[in-house]
């Protein structure tokens, strides 16, 4: 290894020549880099939103839109990351960010007038999310609640689809225009009580602003009530519990009281079916496959009443407590720390609600309409000979999706199919989370969202006050303690059950503790059932530590290597307070 | 009589109440001076007739606002046009319950008949009995504290009004703890000539039984403590003031409920030697 040392007036840096910052891919995960410079950049994995290989459709239908959505806004909220690589390596999709480069005095005026903005939008969140980009939103959905999909003639489906595209681009500007914003009261919030209160943590701030209720809140109490409904026919009930999707849903209409249920599920999967596991569109919609909506009515049905509705009461109790705790403290400040005090705690508030509605009215349910759209054109594919199976048409891009759509003789069914069974065999392959080039030092981001999305991909991002990496990759000096982020305090001791899809989830009993790779908000029911939680991926902001504090379990995200050190059976304890998982 | 109230002619005299109890006293019919009442002590402790007389007052005092008080001195001789005894004698403040008031009084009184004050006197060559008065006045907790002076003390420019402001109560301003921001005003232009914030590091609050200096929260600490709306406000306050008592003044003003309370007002003593 050969370093250069490099003195400063105020300081020593060691920097590392490139051959010592190069990563070396494992020997199962050979790498070949299709534009050769590419192996000079840092390429990390966003293994919190896409834990698993990518199909190629979400990929080239969300890149571009998301890519096009977030140019709209780069400038206007001058944005500390001004664009981002993304290239497909053995099926997996990896990172690379492109910073905004200046002058010292130019990075110093952007860093004033981002914060300036997201000032300004944040001291009018609630109203702006309320009366403008959540209404926006609902009537982008009218286009597709609008049309009718299994009638349409394929000239009027082709042009659908390209007004589909447009509204994509559009939905994702409003998911950029709420991010920024979104992170930056959260973050202020964040700071402003730590500093306030000496000795709190993020976490104590995060009693504050929980309990509010949310769409993933509600789509989890819709469930809940399907579970009551459930209960009250004992025959319902029976099936439920001890039948599979395919038995259960031949079963209902002939079982006594089964229509009456059957037809508050349909409702249900009408009205929230559309979402996946996770973010990705190659796993089923709960409306195709309702397994996990089973699995959870199942778990539920054993519960007795009202456990979810006076768990959520609590938190909601426990926030307001924490509210006028504070409120007297400050009592004794001046009007300024108390009004700024206020201000923030509204905005994060309204920010956090807007973080999980978001993923309601954009990624799952809101991308579920784009990706029913592509489904349908996948149906007919499937009818004219040009595709095996409708789902196979996610292992296609959407170039090869018009061009059939054009050319009804192009058959591609072949490609799809090997390209689905390549990607099911890389899913089997651990990943790693960078290949290419480690930076020489780690990336400088002033803004919140920046940091937080650098740090979903496990980018090398400095704290204001640290240079680590973030994901925690360091082992503790006990071998039998994992480390993570702390994402919902306390503790829990209970047999660990490693769920790393949402088809699997049937296996979750009261009080297990749910090992997984990721969650995202259709994961939300199961947050009832588990005694506790530990991710791979993720920090306190993510899905599975916001739902954790809601449902008032101990969770330990960002743990890294959970999936792959803890045996499934296995009985340990989190911490979330401290963010340690110890294995008994 | 060993308790008269702010307002009436029995404050109003310097000779008898100090220079800094008679200036409020005067100036307490037209301007929002917090209410309270001047004690005329005899020797060191309080006799039992003027603490059941303290009683009475301070409940009356306190019956339509909180029962937090501020206790300071206002020593014969002090705040005379000639030496400014700022700082030289205790003040406490945010002092709730009888017994509480009455200790305070005490320390007041106990603190000028100090060594250290006795001998800043004498170096000033002022003559005479020292006669310690206290003064008990409606507590304000404020949000904002302010020291104004109706001339540019640095220069003796008349045509200007110079502001110190920090967060909180008075203390830490007062006491040169933290850098203030500075404001300065033209008095006819009503406009803002020069604007310094400053980094605020700390600012006393109140806490159980008195106060406390705290940290400013990082987030507040550059902000500037004054609206230019406030500063035209003391900008005409201390204008008015210079022109009723015919000298320049140097005022305490604290920012609470939406409103200026003015806690002292002095000549400013150090004039002369710049601006002659």
């Amino acid at each position: 290894m050969q370093t250069t040392f490099r003195t400063t007036p105020l300081s020593l840096h060691i920097e590392r020549t490139e051959s010592d910052r190069r990563i070396t891919p494992p020997a199962n995960f050979p790498v070949h880099w299709l534009h050769p410079e590419d192996e000079q950049c840092h390429w990390t994995r966003d293994r919190e939103h896409t834990p698993h290989p990518i199909t190629p459709m979400f990929l080239s239908v969300v890149a571009p839109c998301a890519g096009e959505g977030r140019g709209r806004v780069i400038e206007r909220y001058a944005e500390a990351i001004v664009g981002r690589a993304d290239r497909v390596i053995n099926g997996y999709n990896y990172t690379y960010y492109i910073l905004f480069s200046g002058s010292p005095e130019e990075i110093k005026a952007r860093v004033r007038r981002h914060k300036q903005v997201m000032n300004e939008i944040c001291a009018r969140l609630s109203e702006t999310w309320q009366k403008e980009w959540k209404p926006a939103l609902e009537t982008l959905w009218h286009y597709w609640q609008d049309f009718d999909l299994e009638n349409a003639t394929m000239d009027a489906l082709r042009e659908h689809l390209n007004g589909t595209i447009q509204r994509t681009v559009r939905m994702y500007e409003i998911h950029y225009l709420m991010g920024s914003p979104m992170w930056f009261a959260l973050d202020e919030f964040e700071k402003y009580y730590t500093d306030l209160f000496s000795g709190a943590t993020a976490l104590d701030a995060h009693r504050l602003l929980q309990g509010f209720d949310n769409k993933t809140l509600q789509i989890g109490r819709a469930l809940w009530d399907l579970s009551r409904l459930a209960r009250q026919n004992p025959n319902v009930a029976e099936l439920i519990g001890g039948f599979s999707t395919n038995d259960i849903l031949t079963q209902l209409p002939k079982t006594p009281g089964g229509k009456e249920f059957q037809a508050a599920l349909d409702h249900f999967l009408q009205t929230y079916g559309c979402r996946t596991d996770l973010w990705d569109w190659g796993y089923p919609a709960w409306d195709e496959d309702p397994t996990p909506v089973f699995a959870s009515l199942k778990a539920y049905i054993l519960q007795p009443d009202c456990d979810m509705l006076a768990r959520l009461a609590e938190t909601a109790a426990e926030r307001e407590n924490a509210i006028a705790e504070a409120r007297e403290k400050l009592g004794h400040y001046p009007l300024a720390v108390r009004e700024h005090f206020e201000t923030l705690l509204a905005a994060a508030q309204t920010a956090l609600v807007m973080s999980e509605d978001h993923t309601y009215y954009i990624d799952f349910n809101g991308l579920g309409w784009v990706r029913r759209v592509v489904k349908e054109f996948g149906k007919r594919f499937t009818v004219s000979g040009q595709l095996y199976d409708a789902s196979d048409v996610f292992y296609l891009k959407m170039d090869d999706l018009k061009a059939m759509a054009a050319d009804p003789s192009l058959n591609l069914a072949e490609l799809a199919r090997n390209r689905r069974l390549e990607l099911e065999s890389w899913a089997c392959h651990p990943a790693p989370f960078e290949l290419g080039t480690r930076p020489v030092a780690p990336l400088q981001l002033y803004s919140a969202d920046a940091r937080r999305m650098a740090r979903y991909t496990g980018a090398w991002v400095a704290d204001s006050d640290s240079f680590s990496p973030w994901e925690v990759t360091a082992p503790h000096s006990d071998p039998n303690i994992l480390r993570g982020h702390a994402g919902s305090s306390g503790k829990a001791c209970g047999r660990a059950r490693i769920i790393l899809s949402l088809s699997d989830a049937q296996r979750l009993e009261k009080g297990d503790i749910l090992i997984t790779t990721t969650t995202a908000p259709p994961w939300t029911p199961l947050f009832l059932t588990a005694g506790g939680l530990v991710t791979d991926a993720g920090g306190l902001l993510s899905h599975g530590a916001v739902v954790s504090r809601e449902y008032r379990i101990p969770a330990v995200v960002g743990a890294s290597i959970a999936t792959t050190t803890i045996h499934d059976g296995q009985w340990i304890e989190v911490d979330g307070t401290n963010g340690l998982v110890r294995l008994l | 009589m060993n308790i008269a109230w702010l307002g009436t002619p029995a404050t109003q005299d310097p000779r008898r109440v100090g220079g800094k109890a008679a200036h409020l006293s005067r100036l307490a019919a037209f301007l929002p001076v917090p209410p309270g009442f001047c004690i005329f002590p005899n020797g060191h402790r309080l006799t039992n007739r003027q603490r059941r007389e303290l009683a009475e007052n301070y409940k009356q005092l306190t019956r339509e606002s909180s029962l937090s008080v501020a206790v300071r001195s206002s020593a014969i001789g002090e705040d005379g046009q000639r030496a400014s005894f700022a700082g030289q004698y205790e003040s406490y403040l945010n002092i709730q319950g009888v017994e509480k008031v009455a200790e305070a009084v005490e320390r007041c009184i106990e603190s000028v008949y100090t060594a250290r004050a006795v001998a800043y006197r004498q170096s000033h060559g002022l003559a005479g009995q020292i006669t310690p008065v206290v003064l008990v006045q409606q507590f304000i907790s404020a949000d904002v504290s302010c020291v104004v002076f109706s001339v540019d003390p640095r220069t003796g420019a008349r045509d200007r009004v110079v502001v110190n402001a920090a967060w909180g109560l008075g203390e830490s301003l007062v006491g040169g703890m933290v850098t203030p921001d500075l404001y300065v005003i033209a008095k006819n232009g009503l406009e803002v000539l020069a604007t310094e914030i400053a980094e605020k590091q700390v600012m006393t609050i109140t806490c159980p039984g008195g106060t406390c200096e705290i940290p400013v929260p990082r987030a507040l600490r550059s902000k500037p403590c004054l609206t230019q709306c406030q500063l035209l406000q003391l900008m005409s306050l201390s204008a008015d003031l210079e022109a009723r008592q015919g000298w320049p003044v140097d005022l305490e003003c604290v920012y609470a409920a939406a409103k200026f309370y003015l806690v002292q007002c002095r000549p400013i003593t150090t004039l002369r030697q710049v601006a002659a």
